[in-house]
């Protein structure tokens, strides 16, 4: 009796285990295809626009994106029709700031998805922190057999509420992905393009096809990264509503 | 009985920027076409008004800030039908440095505290225009500030001394904070003419679509411009100046309002106000109560002699800062915000 409730016991401590080992090599795969989005915490991202509507460029913008550990980004529009404009976000709240109204403007997760290029899709979010994955089973595309995860946010400000992801196995380098709403209906389909940045594979650009606006494509272009110690008051929203010139550290 | 106003405004800007400043230039073309008719200039003497068909104005407005310096000028260039003007302005000139924890401002400088669109009654140094269509910086209030900002939160002691709508130096402290689901600020301020002012406001996303705010000031202590003729209102003559300042105690601002955002990018966005510093209704109906007996008069009395008191009864009325004191705005829009 007694040997059988050992044997049970340690049968249930393997269980368990096994799914937290399970559960972490999900995290681990996510943490290194989101390595080929950023190279480090404090990170500053050079990022250029495209807009195709039916295959014709329609516009082109430039943003600069700061990063910051906490779930803090802060992008801000270069292009000279949108010159002063920031946009900043930590964690589920986002803020809107004109460069002439001098106060920031706190908009809701619907106002950052709708932008012409949604601010979530330019700040490159991380998925590790931000989404919970289950694997689902392999498929073949272009030949190539592909790990794909399920990701689903942990928090509900998030662009997208649901992702599937297509990686390279043992890679984990990210091919494609589908981005999904809450009720489930996919919003954009995305292809990553991988270049090399600073002596590794990086994903230099991202093309997103949009599923509701039909021929709407966005090409998202990580033109330089790099380190940056940008002040923390540079993350608050009453502080980016002053002009003030950012100092890179 | 309302003059046509139709702006066009042309906008495109170009930038420039350094390793250590950063700079925005705007021009803008805004040509303005007004229907003039004789009953949209109550009250006045025809001969007298101006009143231009077309009027253009060219606006320039450059932006540069540095780590310290911050400098906003606008060169308006107005044309009339026969009259050609330039104005160079200074809107803001403020030199900022740390000093422990601190930000201490110098300066010039444009502060916009409110909640909301349209009517922000947080916004007690300086008001927005609600009149104009502009599309220039509003001028800044020289100012000496203290700023502290931490991860979620900024506190701010401001004294400053202001032109408009009357003269008066202004001491205000400001408390802001960022929560997961909204952002909400209090101030107080205090001025000899003023006496005590407290506000507070909230800006709370309610659903992944839906934004709300809100604010309100308690002003211990107001004034307001009334047209007050010294002779009885029948008098056909008034050639003196009777707009004075009345000043009224314990009066309450507030306004409430959201932003809805739908899927295919449309927007509206609503809010409605009280401001006790505008006019009442009453005080509306004796306002025109008086245009309407002088007009009566006008045609009995020497026009010349009367002139600059109707003058200032016709068109004094529209260049005050709050025009009624129950309003609701509306905007909808094809295009989401970020």
């Amino acid at each position: 009796m007694k040997s059988i409730l050992i044997a049970s016991c340690s049968l249930v401590l393997n269980l368990c285990s096994a799914v937290y080992l399970y559960a972490d090599t999900e995290t681990q795969w996510l943490k290194v295809a989101d390595s080929y989005r950023q190279s480090s915490d404090n990170f500053q991202v050079t990022t250029r626009v495209r807009l195709y509507k039916q295959q014709t460029l329609e516009k082109e913008k430039f943003y600069e994106v700061y990063t910051k550990p906490g779930q803090k980004s802060l992008v801000l529009f270069k292009s000279n029709a949108e010159k002063g404009q920031k946009v900043l976000m930590i964690a589920d709240k986002f803020w809107m700031i004109m460069p002439k109204s001098r106060r920031p403007i706190r908009i809701t997760p619907m106002q950052k998805l709708l932008g012409e290029a949604s601010t979530g899709d330019i700040a490159t979010i991380q998925w590790h922190d931000n989404y919970r994955a289950v694997t689902e089973p392999m498929q073949e595309i272009n030949g190539q057999k592909v790990n794909i995860l399920f990701l689903t946010a942990v928090r509900k400000g998030l662009s997208y509420q649901s992702i599937r992801l297509f990686l390279v196995p043992e890679k984990h380098q990210p091919i494609k992905a589908e981005f999904y709403t809450g009720s489930g209906k996919l919003l954009k389909k995305a292809e990553f393009v991988i270049g090399t940045k600073e002596g590794r594979e990086r994903v230099s650009k991202m093309i997103l096809t949009d599923e509701i606006d039909r021929g709407r494509i966005t090409e998202v272009a990580y033109l330089k990264t790099r380190s940056h110690n940008l002040s923390n008051k540079f993350f608050n929203a009453q502080f980016l509503a002053q002009n003030r010139a950012l100092v890179i550290q | 009985m309302l003059n046509v106003r139709i702006v066009f405004c042309v906008m495109f800007g170009l930038a420039y920027e350094a390793v250590a400043w950063e700079s925005v230039v705007n021009y803008s073309l805004q040509p303005v076409f007004y229907n003039f008719n004789e009953d949209s200039l109550i009250n006045s003497v025809s001969s007298v008004a101006e009143a231009s068909d077309v009027v253009s104005d060219h606006l320039l407005e450059v932006s540069a800030w540095t780590q310290h310096l911050s400098l906003t000028t606008t060169m308006r260039h107005n044309v009339k039908s026969e009259v050609s003007q330039y104005d160079f302005t200074i809107k803001e000139l403020m030199y900022t440095t740390d000093m422990a924890d601190w930000e201490v401002s110098l300066g010039k400088k444009i502060n916009s505290w409110g909640v909301g669109m349209a009517y922000r009654p947080l916004d007690i140094l300086q008001a927005e225009d609600l009149l104009t269509t502009d599309h220039e910086s509003q001028a800044g209030v020289n100012q000496i500030s203290i700023e502290r900002y931490g991860d979620t939160s900024s506190s701010g002691i401001y004294w400053a001394h202001l032109d408009k709508p009357i003269n008066q130096t202004s001491l205000v402290l400001r408390y802001t904070q960022s929560e997961e689901q909204s952002d909400w600020q209090a101030l107080l301020g205090y001025s000899k003419q003023c006496a005590l002012q407290v506000g507070a406001g909230i800006s709370y996303i309610l659903t992944d679509a839906l934004e709300l705010h809100a604010s309100t000031l308690f002003l211990s202590r107001y004034r307001k411009s009334l047209y007050l003729p010294s002779e009885p209102n029948n008098a056909p003559l008034s050639n003196t100046y009777s707009w004075k300042q009345v000043q009224f105690s314990e009066g309450g601002n507030g306004m409430i309002g959201g932003n809805y955002t739908w899927q295919n990018k449309h927007n509206l966005l609503f809010e409605y106000w009280h401001n006790s510093q505008a006019w009442t209704e009453s005080q509306w109906s004796n306002h025109l109560q008086i245009i309407r007996r002088r007009l009566a008069l006008q045609s009995v009395s020497n026009p010349v002699r009367i002139k600059a008191d109707d003058l200032t009864a016709s068109e004094e009325w529209v260049s005050q800062p709050y025009s009624v004191q129950n309003n609701f705005f509306y905007a909808i829009s094809i295009k989401a915000l970020a």
